[in-house]
C-alpha cells in the first residue's frame, strides 16, 4: 500500500520541493501551509510520516508535533522536522516535543529519503 | 548543495514558485519595515519579517541561489536581534534592511533572467552586519572587531607599492596578524586585521587594490559582535542511529534508531488494533472518511485565491465583450422582425440580456485590483523624498481598498506619482517655514480614492503652502500665455498642465524639470478622465483626479456622419448644438471657426478626418465640443444618434491602427464604428492654426 506523508512548510516553493522528492519515490503526499493546518488534516486522517518545517505563522513545527503526539492514533507514526534552525537547544525542544528527527534545510533529496525510507519501507 | 543544485536549481518549476513567492514576501516586508515604528516596534510585524526573509533564504538555498541566501542570512541574524528585543531598534536598522531588500529583489529579478548584471550584494550585507554589530540604535561607536580577510585567487600579481601602501594603511587604522602574502597571478593575500571601524570602510580600502568579487571579509567570534557565519553544527548523529543510517549528512539527526522505532510501531499498532479503535484519530463524520482525500489545493492559503495569468483574464474580458455585442446584434435583430411579425420580442432574450450583462460584470471584476497596489509605493517615496529635501512629512492613505480594472491601475501610477512627488517637493515649506507659519513641522501628505458611481476619483492633498497666483500669472506672462488678471483661480490653475511650465525657483533633482503636470493631465485625459485642481493659500493644494472603472467599457455619445456612426468618449464632449451657417466665421491666421459665446473654437468637420465617409450634401448640422490636451475644438458632423455604453475593441490587435481613431466598437445592428481620438483632434486644429499663422 501506497504510504502517505504529510509535508508541512509555509513556504510554497519549499513545500512543493518536498512533496516533489518524496513523490518521485513514490509516496503519496498531502501539504499543509502551518501547524494548524496541518494539524486539521492530521485529525481527518492517520498519515504514516510527517515532515514539518519548524518556522511557521500560527503555529511553528514543535508545537505541532507536541500537539501530534497528544492524539493517540499518531503515537507510532514517524514526525521529522525539516528546518534551517539547527541550534542544539531548538533540536532539543524537538525531541521533548516527541520528534523522531530533525533534518536540515537546505536538504539533500536522497539524505532525505534515506532517512524517511528507515522510518517507512 | 550540488545535488540541491542539480534536482531543482535547473530553472524549472520550483523556481517560478520561488520567484513569486520572493516578490510577495519582499513586497510584504517592505511595507512592514515602511509601517515599523521604531519607538515601539510591534513583535508580531518583526516576526512576520523575519519570517519572510528566512523563507526566502530556505528555498534559496534549496534552489542553489546561494547569493541569495547568503544575503538572507545576515538579513534574517538583524531580524532575529532584533525581534527578541535585544535592543532596540534603530532608524539605521530601517534603512539597511530596506536597502538588503531592494537588493535581494535585484538578484532575484536577476535569477529570473529580467536584470543581466547580478547585482552586488557586499555593500548591503555589510551594513547589515553593521547593524548586527551596533550596540544601539544611538550608532553607538562599535569595539574593536577583528576580520579575517582573504583576497584572490589574484587574476595577476599587484602592484607591490599599492599592496605596501594598502597594507600600512590598514596598520594605521588597526592591527594586522596571520599576514600571507603571496603575490603572484593565481596567489592568496591573507591576513586579519582588527579595527574599530566599519566592514564597509575596511571593503574599501580593500578595493582599492583587489576587485570586491575577489575579497572574501569575515568577522572573526570572539569580537563584541555575534558571530554571523553559517552555523557550523555538524551532524551529531544519536549513537544508535548512526549505525543503521550512516550517511545522514550535516544538521541530521535522528532522536530513535529506526529498527527500534519500527519495533515499537508495530507493537502499538497490534495494540490499538486489538482495542478495536481502528485508525481514526477522532470519531469522524462520514463526510470525513478516512480515505477521503483532500483536494489538491489543500496545502494552499486560506482566502482559497488562485495565481492566474493576465492574458487568460485579458482573453476572458475580450471574449465576453464579443458576446454582450452579439446579445445586443441579436436582441435588435429580435425586435425588428418581431415587430414586423407582430410578436413581440421572445421572452428568453430579455434574460439572455440580463445574464450577459451580470457575466460581464462578473468578468470585469475579476480585473479589478484594489488601488492600494499603487498606494503601497508610496510611504517609500515619501520617505526617501523627505530625507533628500529635509523635509518631515507624514503620508496618510485612504480608500486604499477601493478597485480599479488593473490595466486602468498600470496608467494611472505614473501620474499619481508625480503628483507626490511634487506635493511633498514644491507643495509642502521646509520644517522652519512651517513653523514661522504656526504650522505643525511635520506637513501631511494625503491620498484617497473613492468610488462614485462608475468612476473612481483619487485625490492627492497636501497642507503645504498652497499655489502662488501671482507667480503663475507671471510665469505665464513670461510664456506669453495671456492670462486676464481677474480670471478665476480655476483658469489660472489650467495654466500648470500646459508643456514647459514650472514655477520651481530652483529646479531639483525631484521635480520641477517643466515636465510633468502636462504629461499628468495628458494621460489622465486618455483615460476619459479629468484632472482639477483646488488650492487654499496657506493651506495647501488638492488635486482631484477622476477616471473610470475599466477601460473595456466606455461612455459614449455616437454621431452620424453620412451612414456612418462614429463614436465620441462622453468624458471628453464639453456640448453639442446646431450650428447655424452664419455662425461660422472663417478668420485670418485662424481657419474656420465657430463662436461659442464669445470664444472662437477652431472646426474640425469629421467629413475631412475621415474623407471616405459620405458627407450629407449640407453637411454642418451639429458642432459637438469637445475637449482634450487643454484645448477645445467643434466638430462638426451630421447629426447626433444617442448615448450609450460601449465595449471597447483594440483596433491594432484586431485590423490595424487607424489615424484619428483610439478603437472601434460593435454596434448592435452589428456595424463597426470608430471611437474618435479626441486629442488628436484637438492637435489636429492647433497644428492646422499654426500652419496658417506661419503662412
Amino acid at each position: 500500500m501506497t504510504k502517505s506523508i504529510l509535508v508541512v512548510d509555509d513556504t510554497r516553493s519549499m513545500r512543493k520541493m518536498v512533496s516533489a522528492v518524496l513523490q518521485t519515490a513514490g509516496y503519496s503526499v498531502e501539504e499543509a501551509g502551518d501547524g494548524v493546518e496541518a494539524l486539521e488534516l492530521a485529525r481527518e486522517r492517520v498519515f504514516d510520516l510527517v515532515v514539518t518545517d519548524q518556522n511557521m505563522p500560527r503555529m511553528d513545527g514543535v508545537s505541532l508535533i507536541r500537539a501530534l503526539r497528544s492524539l493517540s492514533a499518531y503515537d507510532p507514526v514517524a514526525l521529522l522536522v525539516l528546518s534551517t534552525e539547527v541550534n542544539p537547544e531548538l533540536k532539543q525542544q524537538g525531541r521533548e516535543a516527541g520528534a523522531t528527527g530533525w533534518m536540515a534545510k537546505p536538504f539533500d533529496p536522497q539524505q532525505m529519503l534515506d532517512i524517511v525510507r528507515a522510518f517507512i519501507s | 548543495m550540488k545535488q540541491a543544485l542539480s534536482a531543482f536549481g535547473d530553472g524549472g518549476a520550483f523556481s517560478q514558485i520561488f520567484f513569486e513567492e520572493a516578490q510577495e514576501h519582499l513586497s510584504a516586508t517592505e511595507a512592514s519595515l515602511l509601517r515599523l515604528d521604531p519607538d515601539a516596534p510591534s513583535p508580531d510585524e518583526l516576526n512576520a519579517i523575519f519570517r519572510a526573509v528566512h523563507s526566502i533564504k530556505g528555498s534559496a538555498g534549496m534552489l542553489g541561489f546561494d547569493e541569495i541566501s547568503t544575503l538572507a542570512h545576515v538579513f534574517e541574524n538583524l531580524l532575529d536581534l532584533l525581534r527578541k528585543g535585544e535592543r532596540p531598534v534603530a532608524r539605521a536598522d530601517v534603512d539597511a534592511m530596506l536597502r538588503a531588500g531592494d537588493v535581494v529583489k535585484a538578484q532575484v529579478a536577476h535569477r529570473r533572467g529580467d536584470l543581466d548584471a547580478p547585482p552586488d550584494g557586499h555593500p548591503a550585507e555589510a551594513s547589515l552586519r553593521e547593524r548586527v554589530a551596533a550596540g544601539g540604535p544611538a550608532g553607538t561607536a562599535p569595539a574593536q572587531r577583528t576580520f579575517r580577510v582573504r583576497m584572490g585567487p589574484l587574476a595577476a600579481a599587484l602592484d607591490a607599492a599599492e599592496l605596501e601602501m594598502m597594507l600600512t594603511g590598514l596598520a594605521e587604522m588597526g592591527t594586522l596578524a596571520n599576514q600571507s602574502v603571496e603575490n603572484a597571478a593565481g596567489g592568496f593575500v591573507a591576513f586579519d586585521v582588527t579595527l574599530e571601524g566599519a566592514e564597509a570602510d575596511l571593503r574599501s580600502v580593500l578595493a582599492l587594490v583587489v576587485a570586491p568579487e575577489l575579497t572574501s571579509v569575515q568577522l572573526q567570534p570572539g569580537a563584541s559582535a555575534p558571530s554571523t557565519s553559517a552555523p557550523a553544527a555538524a551532524g551529531c548523529v544519536n549513537g544508535d542511529a548512526a549505525s543503521a543510517l550512516p550517511a545522514l549528512g550535516p544538521g541530521n539527526e535522528l532522536f530513535i534508531d529506526p529498527e527500534q522505532f519500527r519495533r515499537e510501531r508495530q507493537a502499538r499498532a497490534a495494540a490499538t488494533s486489538a482495542t478495536g479503535s481502528g485508525k481514526r484519530v477522532t470519531a469522524p463524520t462520514p463526510a470525513h472518511a478516512a480515505d477521503d482525500q483532500k483536494p489538491a489545493g489543500a496545502g494552499q492559503h486560506a482566502g482559497g485565491s488562485i495565481r492566474v495569468a493576465t492574458h487568460k483574464i485579458d482573453l476572458l474580458v475580450n471574449l465576453v465583450g464579443e458576446l454582450v455585442i452579439t446579445e445586443s446584434v441579436l436582441s435588435r435583430q429580435a425586435m425588428i422582425s418581431g415587430g414586423e411579425a407582430g410578436l413581440g420580442t421572445p421572452a428568453g432574450l430579455a434574460d439572455l440580456a440580463r445574464n450577459t450583462r451580470d457575466l460581464q460584470e462578473a468578468v470585469l471584476a475579476i480585473r479589478m485590483v484594489p488601488i492600494s497596489d499603487v498606494f503601497s509605493r508610496f510611504p517609500r517615496l515619501v520617505r526617501e523624498l523627505s530625507s533628500v529635501l529635509g523635509k518631515q512629512v507624514q503620508l496618510t492613505t485612504s480608500g486604499e481598498s477601493t478597485e480599479l480594472d488593473r490595466g486602468l491601475i498600470e496608467k494611472i501610477s505614473d501620474p499619481l506619482t508625480h503628483l507626490v512627488r511634487n506635493a511633498v517637493d514644491h507643495g509642502l515649506e521646509t520644517p522652519e517655514a512651517r513653523v514661522a507659519a504656526g504650522k505643525n513641522p511635520v506637513g501631511t501628505v494625503s491620498l484617497a480614492a473613492m468610488q462614485r458611481g462608475g468612476k473612481v476619483v483619487i485625490e492627492v492633498r497636501d497642507d503645504g503652502r498652497g499655489l502662488d497666483r501671482e507667480r503663475i500669472l507671471a510665469r505665464a506672462a513670461e510664456r506669453g500665455r495671456l492670462v486676464a488678471p481677474d480670471a478665476p483661480d480655476n483658469e489660472v490653475w489650467q495654466v500648470l498642465f500646459e508643456a514647459g511650465f514650472s514655477t520651481a525657483q530652483q529646479v531639483t533633482e525631484l521635480s520641477g524639470r517643466g515636465v510633468g503636470m502636462d504629461v499628468v493631465r495628458r494621460n489622465i485625459l486618455s483615460l476619459g478622465g479629468t484632472v482639477d485642481v483646488v488650492s487654499r493659500p496657506g493651506r495647501g493644494v488638492t488635486i482631484t483626479m477622476t477616471v473610470p472603472l475599466t477601460l473595456a467599457i466606455m461612455e459614449a455619445m455616437t454621431v452620424s456622419l453620412g451612414s456612418q456612426i462614429y463614436v465620441l468618449p462622453l468624458a471628453s464632449v464639453l456640448e453639442s448644438r446646431s450650428v447655424d451657417p452664419s455662425e461660422l466665421h472663417s478668420l485670418p491666421g485662424q481657419g474656420e471657426t465657430l463662436d461659442v459665446r464669445g470664444a472662437y473654437l477652431p472646426v474640425l468637420r469629421l467629413g475631412n478626418l475621415f474623407p471616405s465617409s459620405q458627407e450629407r450634401a449640407d453637411g454642418d448640422g451639429i458642432a459637438v465640443i469637445v475637449e482634450a490636451d487643454g484645448g477645445c475644438a467643434a466638430l462638426l458632423v451630421d447629426a447626433l444618434v444617442g448615448q450609450q455604453q460601449v465595449v471597447v475593441k483594440s483596433l491594432e490587435t484586431n485590423f490595424r491602427k487607424v489615424p484619428g481613431a483610439t478603437g472601434a466598437t460593435i454596434m448592435s445592428d452589428g456595424s463597426v464604428a470608430l471611437i474618435l481620438d479626441v486629442s488628436h483632434i484637438v492637435q489636429l486644429c492647433r497644428s492646422a492654426r499654426a500652419a496658417l499663422a506661419v503662412n
